[in-house]
């Protein structure tokens, strides 16, 4: 395994992003923005969150300066890599309505290298394309900003209290599918990457960034940093057995409960990294000649989601809650072969009530069979 | 990565409809219509299944799921069958002829009406479900002698709400076709049956153990109509419903057709009864 | 819609009100039937007059009719073979609940309620029985009500 890995140092990192950038990529990643850490455009390595942490728990993030100067030093904040291939706006078409002449969009092939993807947002991306690209029907928007995005993972060195990627198979540790990864090592008397690459062009990348070939002692740092951060989650959830288990308990009381804490404010799908739904809209300019059609992310939280004609089929925060949840964890292995969660835990963050869809499963799965009473208050008011 | 990808060239873009030109305009109900469309480009038409639907698209302002309602023998008259409810569906009904509207499709999955040859059909509907269900009895017709008995029944509130009229009368009249319309009450000179649809099913002769029942119309009727069906012995794996859900992308991508595990656009809108019954027994679904 | 008219004529025995009764009671029904038949467009019973009969329909289609302005007469059911009209008689005031008549010819099997009453009573085995065959019929009709409550067509 070693014999393609490689050791460069952390003053380095800046001809990395250099010689991604004379490649013509865009480098989007981490940066400090709004008060978290945020994705957007890097210039250099000083754009990176150096030395900054997180504070996070159900319904909490707050940015908190490190005792270090980790480059890596936080995990995950509101941004996930998804509207760099699925913007949250894209227009679709444009018509001319005088005879109906559609102008599609020529997706334009952007080169984008994504530097600081997580194992758990890597299992996200695969989920996507399973969505947009390995289904019946191509996204060709999603096609064409895919197919051009070198990926640049980081194994996690350290978690956060809302993460549970390792009780669900998904990290800390990267397995393949990237074109390099980096694994921070920092101690008081070194600062250096780990560097393993995943494809030609990322070996042709370190071609041109100072680095030697790694030893046995790097490795088992590595490997020791990875396992700690593995074991110090203490969330955790079993994504396997979760389908099954909220399939048959679809009437469970505990749907109730956890509406009556739910806002349906649909904060988790807009940072969860997998959901993917989407709502069109219309728009004619005033001379009413040209029509365009766009295409924005929405929410199975929102009440006119599921508005068909007749009237709503699910009205109630009762039954959309459940449609995420169910969705996310149960009806995605039928759909795409796989759980839609990686165990990132930003919906447990970014919940402003601090909703813990591990604690929600966790309830089902102690009172598994359970029925509610059909005609709950909420139902009657809905 | 992706390296299939990078050599290939990208399908064509499932988002992007293509303009259909209103040939024939014809007023079936007050508020409901039905479009003839043929492709205004000169392109060839798409052949459909009996039951698959298209998204129909009005420019600027919207585009909705309506199945089709032709003949899939005769793919060149794209069928539509249209209730005016909303604001896009109003539009629509005040459209004429040459009237140039975008059509996606046709998506979905079919009534499985090559898989039921030999075995007695029953068809159920009510109100508009008959529109999505024309295809396969249009099919079924063509095909007569490869089916045990025919029967259609069909409900209407009352007898000035029975779609397709005229063709049901023509229907009627085949010595080889079972065809039973009753209506929830009527005034005046209705002679048929009164009562709801489910009713119809206890009146009518079939052999329960190779019929296969497809069913449409809102989901009480099919609902009602499945449960008659198995009391009558017909097991929930020979009944076919098809569904309806609000839809922005008809390809899986938009997820607003979910129904529990199932995208209606793609694994449906038609199911095996037993496929789906749990959205009509938990609520909301 | 005019019906065909090729229509089949059940044995009255073997339909659902009466196929479980045993041998004996049905024994005891039958000498109390009268095979009868309806024109199309006949009277059979009109509401609010005394409940004298009840009938088990072999062939043809009765209509079920409620009269009231501004609707006039509205059709609120159809009764068809192997299904019983009447349970009136069952009840006090023992007076029909509608207007009854045959939209199509009707053959049916007739029996005098009264007769059926008295035989209930002093044998009460037999009214038991029978009337375990009526409630089921007059719950499926009430179902069948309740579902027409849903407007099941009908999409907002």
């Amino acid at each position: 395994m070693s014999h393609n890995r490689m050791r460069m140092a952390r003053g380095d990192l800046g001809a990395l992003i250099a010689a991604l950038s004379d490649r013509g990529y865009r480098i989007l990643g981490p940066t400090v923005g709004d008060g978290a850490i945020i994705y957007d455009e890097l210039e250099s390595d000083t754009d990176l969150p150096v030395g900054w942490g997180e504070d996070q728990s159900p319904g909490a993030y707050r940015l908190v300066r490190r005792q270090d100067q980790a480059v890596f030093g936080f995990t995950l904040g509101p941004h996930t890599w998804k509207k760099f291939l699925y913007p949250a706006e894209e227009r679709l078409f444009q018509v001319t309505l005088e005879g109906m002449s559609f102008q599609p969009e020529a997706p334009a092939g952007v080169k984008q290298a994504f530097f600081g993807v997580r194992a758990c947002e890597r299992q996200a991306l695969s989920i996507l394309d399973r969505v947009f690209l390995e289904n019946e029907h191509v996204d060709s928007g999603y096609a064409a900003r895919r197919r051009d995005t070198f990926i640049v993972a980081v194994n996690c060195t350290t978690s956060s209290p809302a993460c549970f990627c390792a009780s669900m198979g998904t990290g800390p540790e990267h397995r393949g599918d990237f074109d390099l990864c980096l694994t921070e090592l920092l101690t008081p008397k070194r600062h250096d990457f780990l560097v393993e690459a995943g494809s030609a062009v990322g070996e042709a990348i370190m071609k041109e960034v100072p680095h030697c070939e790694a030893d046995e002692a790097d490795v088992a740092q590595a490997e020791k940093q990875i396992e700690a951060t593995a074991k110090e989650m203490s969330r955790s959830m079993d994504g396997d057995n979760a389908a099954q288990l909220l399939s048959r308990n679809l009437e469970h009381p505990r749907w109730h409960e956890v509406a009556d804490r739910c806002l349906s404010c649909a904060n988790c799908t807009m940072v969860c990294p997998t959901c993917f739904c989407s709502t069109v809209e219309d728009t004619t300019d005033l001379t009413g000649d040209h029509a365009e059609r766009w295409r924005r992310w929405d929410s199975c939280f929102n009440q006119d989601f599921s508005y068909a004609a007749g009237g709503h089929a699910r009205s109630s925060t009762m039954s959309r809650y459940r449609q995420w949840l169910t969705h996310k964890l149960s009806g995605w292995h039928e759909q795409f072969g796989t759980s839609g969660c990686v165990g990132c835990g930003r919906c447990i963050t970014w919940c402003p009530v601090g909703i813990d869809l591990t604690e929600e499963v966790a309830a089902i799965r102690a009172a598994d069979g359970a029925v509610a009473a059909t005609s709950k208050a909420e139902d009657c008011h809905a | 990565m992706l390296s299939e990808l990078q050599r290939t060239e990208l399908p064509a873009d499932p988002m992007l409809p293509r303009p259909y030109r209103i040939q024939r305009v014809r007023r079936e109900l007050p508020g409901t219509f039905t479009w003839e469309l043929a492709p205004a480009n000169g392109d060839l038409p798409s052949s459909f299944e009996p039951g698959q639907f298209n998204m129909v698209y009005v420019g600027g302002i919207g585009e909705i799921p309506v199945s089709i309602s032709g003949d899939p023998a005769n793919p060149e008259k794209m069928i539509h069958t249209i209730r005016a409810v909303g604001q896009l569906t109003r539009a629509m009904e005040t459209f004429g002829r040459h009237t140039v509207v975008g059509l996606r499709g046709p998506f979905g999955t079919p009534w499985p009406v090559d898989e039921i040859r030999g075995r007695d059909v029953v068809l159920v509907s009510g109100g508009l479900g008959l529109a999505p269900l024309r295809p396969a009895f249009y099919h079924l017709l063509q095909e007569r002698e490869a089916y045990n008995r025919i029967i259609l029944l069909y409900g209407a509130r009352d007898p000035d709400e029975i779609l397709y009229r005229d063709e049901i009368k023509q229907w009627r009249r085949h010595l080889d076709l079972d065809v039973e319309v009753t209506v929830d009450s009527a005034l005046g000179r209705w002679r048929g049956h009164v009562g709801v649809v489910p009713e119809l099913i206890k009146r009518v002769d079939f052999d329960p153990e190779r019929t296969t029942g497809l069913i449409c119309g809102p989901e009480v009727m099919m609902k009602y109509s499945a449960i008659a069906l198995i009391n009558r012995g017909v097991a929930a794996e020979n009944l076919y419903v098809s569904m309806e859900r609000n839809m922005k992308c008809a390809v899986g991508f938009c997820g607003h057709c979910q129904l529990g595990p199932h995208f209606v656009c793609k694994d449906g809108p038609v199911f095996r009864y037993d496929h789906i019954k749990s959205a009509f027994s938990v609520r909301e679904l | 819609m005019p019906e065909r008219e090729e229509q089949q004529h059940l044995n009255w025995k073997e339909q659902p009100l009466v196929k479980d009764l045993s041998p004996e009671h049905l024994e005891l029904l039958a000498n109390l039937a009268t095979e009868t038949h309806f024109e199309a467009r006949e009277m059979i019973c009109k509401e609010g007059e005394s409940a004298e009969h009840f009938f088990l329909i072999k062939a043809g289609r009765v209509v079920l009719e409620l009269y009231g302005q501004p609707k006039g007469h509205m059709k609120i059911d159809t009764i068809e073979s192997g299904e019983v009209l009447g349970w009136s008689w069952l009840v006090e005031p023992r007076k029909w609940h509608f207007d009854a008549y045959a939209s199509l010819e009707v053959e049916a099997v007739r029996f005098d309620a009264a007769k059926v009453r008295a035989l209930m009573e002093d044998d009460a085995v037999f009214g038991f029985a029978l009337m375990q065959q009526f409630v089921p019929v007059i719950m499926d009709r009430l179902q069948s009500t309740r579902l027409r409550l849903l407007d099941m067509y009908h999409v907002k």
